[in-house]
């Protein structure tokens, strides 16, 4: 039986290799993904409607584009997916060279793009929880989310994503589904691995310093507030301020894991997901005294000014 | 997305939302969404009012009108306020100036 794992709610089936929660042996997949053969050097981009296209610089791209058989989402030079019309299948097919970086894309950014292509928009945002509540940082790549995870995590908190945060509605807010249960760290905080024991440090595919803190819990953590950590190093405390609801829904929007839809049907769905996000759960930015070093007091404040703000 | 040329408005000027727009309430505030553009924009209460307002096409003239019947605000600064907003909802694609309606 192909292995199956658990990801963003979501049962993933594939014959690569994933650092990743298996799934309920009853778990029927959602999505099956299977190595395909290797793309030539010289590999077009596939024909049809392009429904989305990002450009992130540094000669990473991504283009989903609607074909004949169904939808192809590429990353060029790196690899291909093609789904198939009803999105249950799938095969994967690297670029020469890029093989190693296919359960890297497997294990966060393909589910978020199918995720999007369901109707189930994706935050970029990291995650964490305790006693059954969770926060929420998100930005930009390298603005922080991570750390702040990281940091909490290294104080008692549970890791549910990092990078990538899939929120389910409920009848007492939102709940969020658990990511890879990986944290990846830049190398400017590539120190903060030594709050964690030895075994639960790695090196990615892409070099960066991996950390795997703790098992994910049973429950799926209500979410208490959405936080937009702004780095400081004047700052000398941690100042919380709570963002107007227009405020709030531009910043959601603003931070979506999947970006540069041309198709109008996705901006919509994310327009309205994210604008009654932001009318549920309160949406704040924390000036956060930055390091490292980090204060050892300011994982305990981050707790008590955000619950604050949650409650 | 294709920048609107610039137009002038008048007091007769109909004026009305995009049809390649989504927008909401946020409390007293607006969001929008340009379809085109892939743009968010915000308004505040009193631009979230006139949003409202133009929600069916009006004249300029009858949205200053309403504007000051509201809120206690000088007439030359209600209309300053008004035009430069109008600017730059037109500018952004948010609104549109319907052909004026066949003679009878």
């Amino acid at each position: 039986m192909i292995p199956r794992y658990a990801l963003y709610g979501l049962c993933l089936a594939t014959d690569l290799p994933l650092k990743a929660p298996a799934a309920a042996s009853s778990a029927a997949p959602d999505l099956t993904i299977l190595r395909g053969g290797e793309l030539p050097a010289d590999h077009p981009a596939p024909t049809g409607e392009v429904w989305a296209a990002a450009d992130f610089g540094n000669g990473v791209a991504v283009r989903l584009t609607k074909t004949a058989a169904g939808w192809s989402l590429l990353y060029p030079n790196t690899a291909e997916v093609r789904f198939s019309a009803d999105r249950a299948q799938a095969s994967i097919h690297p670029a020469p060279g890029k093989a190693d970086i296919l359960p890297m894309l497997l294990a966060s950014s393909v589910p978020t793009w199918w995720l999007n292509l369901r109707g189930d928009p994706v935050l970029h945002a990291s995650a964490v929880a305790r006693d059954g509540r969770a926060l929420a940082f998100i930005g930009a790549s390298g603005m922080g989310k991570s750390t702040m995870a990281t940091l909490l995590c290294a104080h008692g908190a549970t890791l549910i994503t990092d990078d990538a945060l899939r929120l389910e509605p409920s009848a007492d807010g939102y709940r969020c589904h658990f990511g890879p249960g990986e944290l990846r760290l830049r190398p400017g905080a590539a120190s903060l691995a030594g709050y964690f024991a030895p075994d639960c440090a790695n090196v990615s595919a892409d070099g960066r310093t991996t950390l795997r803190p703790s098992a994910q819990a049973a429950e799926l953590p209500q979410l208490g507030a959405l936080v937009i950590p702004q780095p400081s190093r004047e700052a000398a405390t941690l100042r919380c301020e709570r963002q107007s609801l227009v405020q709030a829904g531009f910043l959601l929007n603003s931070h979506t894991r999947v970006i540069g839809w041309q198709a109008e049907a996705p901006l919509r769905r994310q327009f309205e997901f994210f604008n009654e996000l932001a009318r549920r759960v309160p949406v704040v930015k924390l000036t956060v005294p930055w390091g490292p070093p980090f204060a050892p007091e300011l994982p305990g404040q981050v707790w008590q000014q955000l619950s604050a703000e949650a409650a | 997305m294709t920048a609107p040329a610039p137009i002038e408005f008048s007091d007769a000027t109909v004026v009305t939302v995009s049809p390649r727009q989504i927008s909401t309430a946020m409390g007293a505030e607006q969001a929008i969404l340009q379809l085109d553009s892939g743009k968010y924009f915000g308004l505040n209460p009193v631009g979230a009012r006139v949003w409202q307002l133009l929600a069916q096409p009006r004249t300029v003239a009858e949205v200053l009108a309403t504007l000051l019947a509201e809120y206690e605000v000088p007439a030359e600064r209600c209309r300053a306020d008004l035009l430069a907003l109008l600017h730059k909802l037109h500018a952004a694609g948010l609104l549109v100036v319907p052909p004026a309606a066949a003679p009878a």
